[in-house]
């Protein structure tokens, strides 16, 4: 899929400053003025003050709280890299600190041998990034487990600690290596301070405030609706954790320096467990939230461990769990309420429709056979749908219609059978790739993302097609009304047509709609058939719908199938498939 | 002849303790869908029960040691973790996380972090074959062979067995056939706690007890379960005895740190092989079919 980024509007901090003033006084005549409606000026407020307060601290406070709040820094940017895994993308990693101590080591082993330090820092980094994306292309595909990735990393972290132990040669064993203490605590200060601030500022530029910042949220916020808007998932979550990996390892090879020994610990599971604190605590998903949390607890952890000891980190396990059953977004989360989504919408010209191959059909499906343990659902099903044609599935309960669905559209693989769409064999491919090459859908249960606004639904989708397809009436209104509604506000079928709209932002070939007129008010479910018939002749595309509706089948369908048992039982019109005795039998239950 | 006696009895030992934390890690993954970062941390916690008990009778204290695991499990349920089931999968993983530090550190408050130890009941040795190994291993295995199998025929094949197997398959459609989560989840909970918090009581006097023990056995016991179907209940003890025969087998030809990291890159592979992990289930085909 052709990525929109040339055609992306720039964002920067000034930018989407003056935006978001210019959205203020009328936030509803562009739908990238609904999205940041909710930016109060108090994160960037407290994020300048809390910015002042690192760059001028040197000034005023002793060499030893200075080289603390150095640490703390360095620390602040590891939680940082944690948090484009765990806070943005929603990736578990509690083996965070294998990274960070590749890069800790890296640095050490470089000083303790007189070689140069950046070399080391530059192996650290690489080896980090290896192993995260070794890691995440193990534990991140589609078809593994969610508890996979929390083993694999956990492991890791236990694993790199004893290894950290067992190799004497290079890392001194259990008792570390000691790094040659700084000439100047404050002039490393800076060193730190300026490469901390670049990295965020490099992360905030071209990952956060990027395409594919809007990905990793989506992504966090519900894959399979992110999968089927053509968000290719596997590829962006190990990104996104290689990513995490190198910058929590750049933040290891800074910190090495601040540490008068580098021991095992820097690779152990305790600095994962501190650093998912410090993120939990100071809030996920912000930029503010990871430095507060490992700033104060590592101050913190210095003023009263030497009070309390041991019953610190007793204080500091209380802590997290107490973050995590009350205050799940953090402290800054408490604050910050920003928009999660950078406006993206492409700009230029639309270009001319896709052009269709005159005749042939558009999508083709041959004796799908699909089952689940044992259990035949779907027994040899043929499929053909020409260009612009709408068919409706009908049958009881349990026929295979969501299913036959789920297949076309690639949410669960075929066993055997081919799926063609104008003719290209598409049976295995993911269903991202599949809606680039034309096919959208919807789910029986509307799949949005929450917390997100419909403005942010839609620059999420038209990012993803990388233009903006003019929308028919009927979803043109809705954007227009409540661009600026989260949709957990929104009624059952305004939350159904936003997530047609969504899809026809892909400007599909196919569009596979699964019930949609289920649980609408009557009147409602009435004005379907037409809005649909007028949604086909504006977009141009072809509609596979499942419904139980027989009067929105019948003003709906083209052609009508019937399937029972994982068979097509009847074809035709409505009237025919009605007639037919076959579908008389699977509706009444006779046998 | 007298090395593969001195490896089985090896081996048998190991699996043995592994496979009942697995099948209590199996256990809670299964019913309550929780990735249990705190289980080591449980088996800390029971064999420090041992040792606070250790002038009673060995069999007292392990029956009191097994009550402290149910009260365990039963608080940690009704106090943290029935607070984050809505909240998903990560703040569940998380909450758990947080109650393995609360545990560890309070642990260490309380009895210092030097290490303790304990004396076995059964301090003789037996002679098998050629080979003399510790009576207490070789009852300890034996002990806990018999009750993971009378577990999982109570699992597999008792009525109670087939309420949990639902309620772990699909917990809403057990819930509307009279399974009730709540209930479910708190005693499944309290009684894989009291089985890992068991685990770590009977290991107690053949290791050095201290607030960390725990995280030794905590990777190979989710290596047991991730090789294993998902809601699988045997699946996780003939995993754990598949890790730990690999385990014992590396570490014959190499040192432990190469052993496990040829162990963990086995791991990964398998993974990408079997993402969905193996079917170990012994139950019969057409049950599942129907």
């Amino acid at each position: 899929m052709a990525r929109p980024e040339g055609t992306v509007r720039k964002s920067s901090i000034m930018t989407y400053l003056n935006r978001w003033r210019a959205s203020q006084p009328d936030s509803r005549n562009r739908h990238s003025g609904a999205a940041a409606t909710f930016i109060p000026a108090a994160p960037s407020v407290i994020g300048f003050i809390l910015f002042a307060a690192a760059a001028l601290c040197p000034l005023f406070l002793s060499e030893f709280k200075v080289g603390l709040i150095g640490l703390g820094l360095t620390y602040g940017l590891f939680a940082i890299g944690l948090d484009l895994a765990w806070g943005r993308t929603g990736i578990i990693s509690i083996g965070q600190a294998v990274f960070f101590g590749l890069g800790t080591y890296g640095v050490a082993i470089a000083l303790v041998r007189h070689g140069s330090a950046p070399l080391g820092a530059a192996i650290g980094i690489a080896l980090a990034g290896i192993l995260g994306a070794f890691t995440a292309a193990v534990g991140l595909r589609r078809v593994t487990n969610p508890s996979t990735m929390a083993v694999l990393t956990l492991a890791t972290t236990l694993l790199a600690e004893k290894v950290a132990r067992d190799w004497w040669s290079l890392t001194n064993g259990s008792s570390g290596l000691y790094v040659p203490p700084l000439t100047s605590t404050y002039s490393y200060y800076y060193v730190c301070f300026v490469a901390t601030a670049a990295v965020v500022a490099l992360l905030w530029l071209f990952v956060l405030r990027r395409p594919l910042g809007n990905r990793l949220t989506a992504i966090r916020l519900n894959d399979r609706r992110a999968e089927h808007l053509g968000i290719p998932i596997f590829r962006e979550r190990v990104v996104a954790f290689t990513l995490s990996a190198v910058v929590s390892a750049v933040a290891g090879c800074l910190s090495a320096p601040w540490m008068s020994s580098v021991s095992p610990d820097r690779v152990g599971i305790l600095l994962s467990t501190q650093v998912l604190v410090w993120v939990a605590v100071g809030g996920r998903a912000t930029l503010l939230g990871p430095f507060v949390g490992a700033v104060a607890l590592t101050y913190g952890q210095d003023v009263l461990a030497s009070s309390m000891g041991e019953s610190y980190l007793l204080l500091l396990g209380v802590l997290f769990i107490l973050s995590v059953l009350l205050v799940p977004n953090g402290v800054a989360g408490l604050f910050l309420t920003g928009p999660q989504l950078t406006d993206t919408t492409p700009v230029g010209e639309t270009p001319p429709p896709r052009s269709m191959a005159a005749a042939g059909d558009v999508l083709a499906a041959e004796a799908i056979v699909k089952r689940f343990a044992g259990n035949t659902v779907l027994d040899g099903v043929d499929l053909r749908v020409k260009p612009r044609e709408i068919v409706c599935l009908i049958g009881p309960n349990g026929a295979g219609k969501t299913t036959l669905i789920n297949v076309l559209s690639g949410a669960i693989e075929c066993d055997s059978g081919s799926v063609a769409l104008r003719g290209e064999p598409i049976e295995r491919t993911p269903p991202d790739r599949r809606v680039a090459a034309g096919l959208a859908r919807t789910f029986q249960i509307p799949s949005l993302f929450p917390g997100l606004t419909v403005a942010e639904h839609l620059i999420l989708a038209r990012q993803e097609a990388g233009v903006v397809a003019p929308l028919p009436e009927a979803y043109a209104r809705l954007e227009r009304e409540h661009a600026g509604q989260r949709v957990e506000m929104l009624s059952l079928s305004d939350r159904r047509s936003l997530e047609i709209a969504m899809a026809l932002c892909s400007r599909p070939d196919v569009l596979l709609l699964d019930e949609p007129a289920a649980g609408l008010a009557r009147n409602e479910a009435g004005a379907l058939a037409k809005t649909l018939r007028a949604l086909r002749d504006h977009a141009g595309c072809a509609i596979v719908c499942v419904e139980h509706d027989m009067e929105i089948v019948r003003d709906l369908a083209d052609r009508v199938i019937c399937l029972h048992h994982g068979k097509v039982i009847s074809e035709g019109t409505m009237d025919q498939v009605s007639a037919n005795a076959e579908v008389r039998r699977a509706y009444l239950g006779l046998v | 002849m007298s090395g593969w006696i001195q490896f089985l009895l090896d081996f048998a030992w190991v699996s043995a303790g592994l496979a009942l934390v697995a099948f209590s890690l199996g256990l809670i993954l299964g019913e309550l869908k929780i990735v249990n970062i705190a289980q080591g941390d449980l088996m800390m916690v029971g064999a420090y029960s041992m040792y606070a008990m250790r002038e009673l009778p060995f069999l007292v204290a392990l029956a009191a040691t097994c009550v402290v695991g149910l009260l365990l499990g039963f608080v940690l349920e009704r106090g943290v973790l029935r607070w984050v089931y809505d909240k998903g999968f990560m703040a569940t993983l998380l909450a758990t996380w947080g109650v393995g530090i609360v545990l560890e550190q309070g642990i260490a408050t309380v009895f210092t972090v030097s290490q303790k130890g304990i004396d076995a009941p059964l301090k003789g040795l037996v002679e098998i074959g050629d080979v003399v190994y510790p009576t207490y291993r070789v009852v300890v295995a034996a002990g806990i062979a018999v009750l993971l199998a009378l577990l999982l025929l109570f699992v597999y094949r008792t009525s109670l067995g087939l309420r949990l197997r639902a309620s772990i398959d699909n917990v809403e459609m057990a819930s509307v056939l009279g399974i009730s989560p709540q209930r479910t989840f708190a005693m499944v909970f309290s009684v894989a706690t009291a089985l890992a918090v068991l685990a770590g009581a009977l290991i107690a006097p053949t290791i050095a007890i201290n607030p960390t023990l725990g995280l030794s056995f905590l990777a190979p016991a989710f290596f047991a379960v991730l090789i294993s179907k998902p809601g699988s209940l045997a699946g996780p003890v003939v995993g754990a005895v598949a890790v730990e025969f690999t385990f014992t087998l590396l570490q014959a030809y190499f040192n432990i740190t190469i052993a496990e990291s040829v162990l963990f890159g086995l791991l990964a592979l398998f993974i990408v092989l079997k993402p969905q992990g193996i079917s170990w289930s012994w139950k019969p085909a057409r049950e599942k079919a129907s």
